[in-house]
């Protein structure tokens, strides 16, 4: 399980493999759907960041 | 400290050292060295749990049983450690690792994340669910010398394989070796996150995956602080995964049934975790067609499973108690009040449709506050769903995980809305996230996007965990005392404190409304009907039942802290009126309002009455 063969099984570029004409388009969904999740994600500590961080700026 | 430090290495030894030796009678052949220590660690931590399991039922859950208990498996442990004892690094085969820049960092930043949460693990119990029950019910045991149901709080019979593990090494130390086995549990998880993503990821992917694993702050929370066995759950989940893939791999029938043996133990935890046998069984089925593979797995599944339900079926007659009280139960037997708040605790209840379900696993990440604290596993497993389900042809071992995690995924979503019951499908989950942005290589912009949310989120994780721990640091290494500690730190601890104080030289049950009564030390129970099984609002509502229950219950002493549930707030005050309730102490605290995160504080009034139910008080009529 852990062969250096296994490994290069796994990199090994038909391991996944989209049509060439969907390609760059899904490329850019993939990194926009990313893009998306991390930012709403994110967005939802800004309450708590603040409450956290207002310790931070009292040691300051 | 040092005789729980003395203590923990020696159950560990132990553990492994009895493990190993089971797992080399079984001939598992192609199973690795370090895939056998933490298989080894696996089963020994099982037999814990099950043997725990037994003193309590033969009323031996004191120090002397758990000694006898620990006795035994060191007899059989000796042989198993034998090369560990000659070069423990060789054992573990730690310079596969690597120590070369990437790897070396990696490897230092897991040790930083591993020492942090070691650290604020030593601080004293503090978790909200510990207090109420995780430590709580176990310490009622151990005082008793067996199990016994603890009718006050339905979470009492939620417990499990875990919380026989905590009874244990209450009996045979102290919660502190308790806390310090949880942690452990959380170490041998993110072991087992690594040894999946090895074969899927390489060494790099690997180590950043159990990186990923340990600042997650799901991870860091149930690691440390919160006091609940649940991360064994994510332990055996990884183990029941890692070794039937071997068995699938490599054709090692007797794997198998050591798989079948951890996702049990996973299931006996709690009993949505059952999902994960179910899981692995259905990819099992799926992947091999063997009926006979899947009976080897079922078998060493269902004895940790059935015993969680023979003991839950003797104390109720509701094996999953009170989950199927509705069917199984006479309505004489049921506390509906109890019932539907425990359903509604759980998040059984919410919307069942179809719109509902699908967007349910954004809302958990998005809006994890309300659905059960979801976003403390971060968002990387959402984010890489899409590349997940593209990547599915990439290996036999990524197919399997991908559909082990969905069914498990989509049985606990069918149980619960409640993203807390997650935790044991996370490692797998991260495993396919880590696996899979390796794969994106051919698509450039994601995979520049997707290792930005890598760094991005070991960044936050690493700066969210520090920052939780700076309150739990100073106790852990002797900058403040545990008194001081528990005064700033833990729930109701001055409401506990002062009930001790004023009830420790009287006699008699005192009834209490606040959830975290694990520091209280007089005869109590709980009488909130959001948890206790006692006070039935429906058949206790009325002033003279309510006084009729307390009498049946010897409540000598009833605690206000602020509130009475509020199904009862009429009663209550229906009896202060009437005398019933004659005042004897009073005192204003501090206490947290809301979650603790948010640190926000309040003065909370307690007054302690005594309950006189003589004839000459007479109840006026409704």
């Amino acid at each position: 399980m852990y062969s250096e063969q296994h490994d290069s099984e796994i990199r090994s570029p038909g391991a996944t493999r989209a049509p060439a004409w969907g390609h760059s388009l899904r490329d850019v969904a993939l990194a926009l759907w990313i893009i998306l999740v991390c930012s709403f994600y994110y967005s939802q500590f800004r309450e708590l960041l603040h409450i956290k961080l207002s310790w931070l700026l009292k040691m300051m | 400290m040092l005789l729980t430090i003395g203590a923990f290495v020696a159950v560990v030894l132990i553990a492994v050292g009895s493990g190993r030796c089971v797992l080399r009678s079984l001939r598992l052949v192609p199973v690795t060295a370090p895939e056998e220590l933490l298989g080894a660690f696996g089963v020994g931590i099982g037999a814990l749990m099950m043997g725990s399991y037994v003193l309590g039922m033969v009323g031996l859950l004191n120090r002397g049983g758990a000694v006898g208990l620990l006795t035994i498996m060191a007899a059989v442990a000796w042989a198993g450690l034998a090369d560990v004892r000659a070069s423990a690094p060789k054992a573990l085969r730690l310079g596969t690792l690597g120590l070369e820049p990437p790897a070396g960092v990696l490897v230092a930043a897991i040790l930083g994340m591993l020492i942090l949460s070691g650290l604020v693990a030593m601080a004293p119990l503090t978790g909200s669910d510990a207090m109420h029950y995780h430590f709580t019910v176990p310490r009622i045991w151990v005082e008793a010398g067996r199990w016994q149901p603890v009718w006050w709080t339905v979470s009492g019979f939620y417990t499990g394989g875990g919380h026989y593990l905590i009874a244990f090494a209450m009996a045979l130390e102290s919660e502190a070796l308790a806390r310090v086995m949880i942690y452990a549990g959380g170490v041998a998880a993110a072991v087992g996150v690594y040894l999946l993503s090895r074969p899927l990821a390489g060494r790099l992917g690997a180590l950043a995956a159990m990186l990923l694993f340990l600042v997650t702050p799901k991870v860091f929370w149930h690691m440390s602080t919160y006091g609940s066995p649940d991360i064994f759950a994510a332990f055996f989940a990884t183990l029941g995964v890692l070794f039937s893939l071997r068995g699938l791999h490599d054709r090692c029938e007797g794997c198998f049934v050591i798989a079948g043996l951890f996702a049990g133990l996973c299931g006996s935890i709690k009993y949505t975790a059952l999902a994960l046998p179910l899981a692995i069984l259905i990819a099992i089925v799926f992947f091999r067609r063997s009926p006979q593979l899947a009976l080897r797995f079922g078998l060493g599944a269902a004895v940790p499973i059935l015993l969680l339900a023979a003991r839950n079926f003797a104390w109720t007659g509701d094996p999953f108690f009170p989950f199927l009280s509705r069917w199984l139960l006479s309505d004489d037997k049921i506390n509906h009040w109890t019932l539907q708040a425990s359903l509604t605790d759980t998040g059984h209840v919410y919307g069942r449709n179809l719109v509902s379900l699908l967007s349910l696993p954004f809302r958990q990440i998005l809006q994890g506050q309300t659905y059960g604290f979801g976003h403390y596993f971060g968002p990387l497993p959402l984010a890489a769903a899409p590349l997940i389900f593209l990547s599915w042809r990439s290996s036999l071992q990524f197919r399997y995980m991908v559909v082990v995690t969905l069914v498990s995924y989509v049985a606990i979503l069918t149980a619960s809305r409640w993203a807390e019951f997650l935790l044991p499908v996370y490692p797998t989950a991260l495993v396919l996230t880590v696996a899979a942005f390796g794969i994106s290589r051919q698509w450039a912009a994601t995979r520049k996007v997707a290792t930005a949310a890598a760094v991005s989120f070991l960044v936050f994780g690493i700066g969210a965990d520090a920052l939780y721990a700076r309150d739990f640091v100073p106790v852990a290494v002797g900058l403040e005392s545990r008194e001081d500690f528990l005064n700033r730190m833990a729930p109701d601890y001055q409401v506990a404190a002062f009930v001790n104080e004023t009830l420790r030289p009287r006699s008699g049950v005192a009834l209490v409304f606040f959830r975290h009564v694990y520091y209280l030390d007089v005869p109590f129970v709980y009488g909130d009907p959001g948890s206790s099984w006692l006070i039935d609002p429906f058949r206790d509502g009325r002033p003279d039942s309510l006084a009729a229950r307390l009498q049946a219950l010897k409540v000598r002493w009833v605690v206000w802290s602020g509130h009475y549930p509020q199904p009862l707030v009429t009663s209550f005050e229906s009896l202060e009126r009437n005398g019933w309730l004659r005042p004897v102490a009073s005192k204003t605290v501090t206490d947290f309002r809301g979650n603790r995160i948010l640190e926000q504080r309040t003065a909370v009034p307690v007054v302690i009455y005594e309950f006189v139910a003589t004839p000459a008080h007479r109840l006026p009529p409704m």
